[in-house]
């Protein structure tokens, strides 16, 4: 079977790096890639998860999906988005949304530029929301 | 305006400010200034135009201006797209609209508020250690 060696325009994603913050187009089909920024080893791959997993990191420029009957044990997540219908108890760091399903448990600390919460979620741990063009503080002086 | 009304018996207009403690039944629609404490069965919506630092015990809050400070909702907290938020909440449901800040420590869920919570703020059993210097840490 022969492939093509550059895949078409529609055959391509988006993504950006989590250590140079820099955007590349990657294939579709890429599981893993170098950055071609900062050389660093990526995965790219949407992670779903469906049942207990402790890990110590879970890094991926994709998604990461905790399904109902999934639950994630981790020291930290880093990833574009996720999808929490399960238990996670992780330190996170999402490039993307963070949504919390109805029923489902997320412990740990949040960084994320926008989160969405379901009605009966157990929440708990630091948050920064934040959108990304957003300076970290938000304080006001006159107040 | 006479739903408003009814549901907002009390306004602290845009340009007042207050200082100080304020228990309210029903609800209050803040647009000015306020800086204290407050203590509500009722509701608080925080306007666009209002900046508030101050600790709040209330029904439901809702967040569309800049607060400070730290909230504790019975029933739910809701942050618009316009809000600022930073302190640490404690909350049954919250609602985060997009574009809305929130910086601080989140308690979540039917036992969020159950629990007596010590003055000032609010300390977690946060399972991982955050790489957050300031953060209380658990015992």
């Amino acid at each position: 079977m022969a492939h093509s060696p550059v895949p078409s325009s529609e055959d391509r994603r988006t993504i950006v790096c989590l250590y140079c913050d820099k955007a590349q187009e990657v294939s579709r089909r890429a599981m893993q890639i170098t950055c071609k920024y900062c050389y660093k080893s990526l995965r790219v791959e949407d992670v779903l998860i469906k049942a207990y997993e402790a890990r110590r990191v879970i890094d991926t420029c994709g998604m990461v999906v905790v399904e109902k009957r999934g639950h994630v044990v981790a020291d930290r997540i880093r990833c574009s988005g996720l999808i929490v219908r399960g238990k996670v108890k992780a330190h996170v760091d999402s490039k993307g949304a963070v949504l919390v399903g109805p029923e489902a448990d997320l412990i740990g600390d949040v960084t994320a530029p926008s989160l969405a919460v379901g009605a009966g979620a157990v929440l708990n741990g630091f948050y920064r929301i934040n959108s990304p063009v957003e300076t970290s503080s938000t304080t006001n002086p006159s107040i | 305006m006479a739903d408003n009304q009814n549901e907002f018996p009390t306004i602290i207009g845009p340009d007042a400010s207050f200082k100080g403690e304020l228990t309210f039944e029903k609800g209050l629609k803040l647009q000015g200034k306020f800086e204290g404490r407050i203590n509500t069965p009722g509701k608080l919506h925080i306007a666009r135009e209002a900046r508030m630092s101050a600790d709040v015990e209330s029904g439901t809050v809702i967040v569309e201006g800049e607060v400070k400070g730290n909230l504790i909702a019975t029933d739910k907290i809701e942050l618009k797209n316009s809000a600022r938020y930073e302190g640490d909440l404690q909350a049954s449901k919250l609602v985060v609209d997009e574009g809305a800040s929130l910086v601080g420590h989140v308690q979540v869920g039917h036992d969020a508020t159950k629990r007596p919570s010590p003055a000032g703020p609010v300390t977690t059993n946060r399972p991982v250690p955050g790489p957050n210097p300031g953060v209380s840490q658990p015992k």
